[in-house]
């Protein structure tokens, strides 16, 4: 099998370039659709550093015998590198105009009372069946149904299920400790 | 989504930032590209849906595999199952196996390809929940004439956005009941390269129902004729 550092022909090459760029602005869509809400606003900044990031890995170590599934590699890697900055940006204060955030987290006994809430919500989450489980904890963390089902390979119809009967336990084993939710 | 479970949400969230044990690089590539062991999967997993982070850049190489998976055969197409099939599911395979084999079994002539089992719903069901967007694909003289789709088995109203190459969204439909929709008269497009989704709402589903195609790429350029 013929391995080669570069394309063999222009044909080839195009294609492969193709293919980045098709990649670099489905990683750019991917991360503004996932990534927090002031991502939307830097899209095209994103797009950049994520095609250049992509070129530097292809280049870096290109081969045409899998250019596909090699280029998906360097995507994936890409996309967790992209995201991660995002998620690092939206952490940092953005501005004297930013009071809400400030206000919401202005009350330490309305903090304490979350916190205790949630090690309920936590308590609870420990005593479901270890299937209903990891279906809330998804579905809590805002995994859509079609996404927790291919994370764990189950059928759509036992996913649903999973979860409606394990947010269903839940509450009721918040209501057992005083919480309605 | 109710109200109350958007409240467990915000609760859960707190907790769900912990300070490490979250996946590599190297280890996000192995799970998406389907090479970990299943206790390996099921530890980054586990880790997964605790972690407000990592369940983030989960939803972004999903979303990354769902929509190569379109343009690049190099994806790997189905996931893996971590957990072992129910018993129920086990037996029935087997039996429709069985029946399948009574029908079709003649004298081999060549290799033999292990037929899926009956039983698998998931690849099965994914495809027929998911609607699957049919014009336009690829190259479009001019702008398309409508935007057609392979519907769901449930009645479901349907919505379709249209995106420009940077994935910034150019057009939106309302609800469509129906599995085709003529080209809308204000979206003209310049030559260029755009994709469009179609997503199924179920009548009287929840919201976490709804079940988007895969973004379908389709580039408009310039018409041939004279």
């Amino acid at each position: 099998m013929e391995h080669s550092t570069a394309p063999a022909s222009a044909d080839a090459h195009a294609r492969f370039e193709d293919l980045v760029r098709r990649y670099g602005r489905l990683i750019a869509s991917v991360v503004g659709r996932v990534g927090g809400a002031r991502t939307s606003l830097i899209k095209e900044d994103i797009q950049q550093q994520v095609l250049i990031g992509l070129w530097r890995q292809v280049e870096r170590e290109q081969t045409i015998e899998y250019p596909a599934s090699y280029v998906y590699r360097a995507a994936v890697r890409e996309t967790v590198r992209a995201i991660r900055r995002e998620a690092a940006r939206e952490a940092q204060p953005i501005g004297d105009d930013d009071v809400p955030i400030a206000e919401r987290s202005a009350d330490p006994y309305e903090a304490v009372a979350a916190r205790e809430q949630a090690v309920h919500v936590e308590e609870g989450l420990a005593s479901l069946a270890p299937d209903r489980a990891r279906a809330v904890r998804g579905h809590l963390l805002g995994l859509e149904v079609a996404e927790i089902m291919r994370m764990y390979g189950w059928p759509y119809q036992k996913t649903r299920n999973l979860i409606a009967r394990g947010m269903a336990d839940l509450r009721r084993s918040l209501l057992g400790k005083g919480l309605h939710a | 989504m109710p109200e109350s479970d958007e409240r467990l949400r915000v609760l859960y969230a707190t907790l769900a930032l912990p300070e490490g044990g979250h996946p590599t690089e190297e280890s996000w590539e192995r799970l998406a590209c389907r090479e970990m062991d299943p206790a390996e999967r099921e530890k980054t997993l586990d880790h997964v849906t605790r972690c407000a982070d990592c369940a983030r850049v989960y939803r972004a190489l999903d979303a990354l595999a769902e929509g190569a998976r379109t343009f690049d055969p190099g994806v790997p197409n189905a996931p893996a199952r971590v957990l072992p099939f129910p018993r129920w599911a086990l037996l029935a395979g087997l039996a429709a196996a069985a029946a399948l084999a009574v029908v079709v079994l003649r004298p081999a002539t060549g290799p033999r390809v292990p037929a899926a089992p009956a039983s698998d719903g998931f690849r099965g069901a994914a495809r027929s929940l998911d609607p699957v967007p049919l014009a336009p694909r690829g190259r479009v003289s001019g702008l398309p004439a409508e935007l057609r789709w392979q519907g769901i088995a449930t009645p479901t109203l349907y919505r379709v956005v249209v995106l420009d190459a940077e994935g910034e969204g150019v057009w939106s439909s309302g609800e469509v009941d129906g599995t085709a929709l003529a080209w809308p008269a204000e979206l003209s497009l310049k030559p260029g390269s755009y994709f469009w989704q179609v997503t199924a709402l179920p009548k009287g589903g929840l919201p976490g129902d709804r079940r988007a195609s895969s973004l379908i790429a389709f580039e408009v350029v310039t018409s041939s004729l004279p």
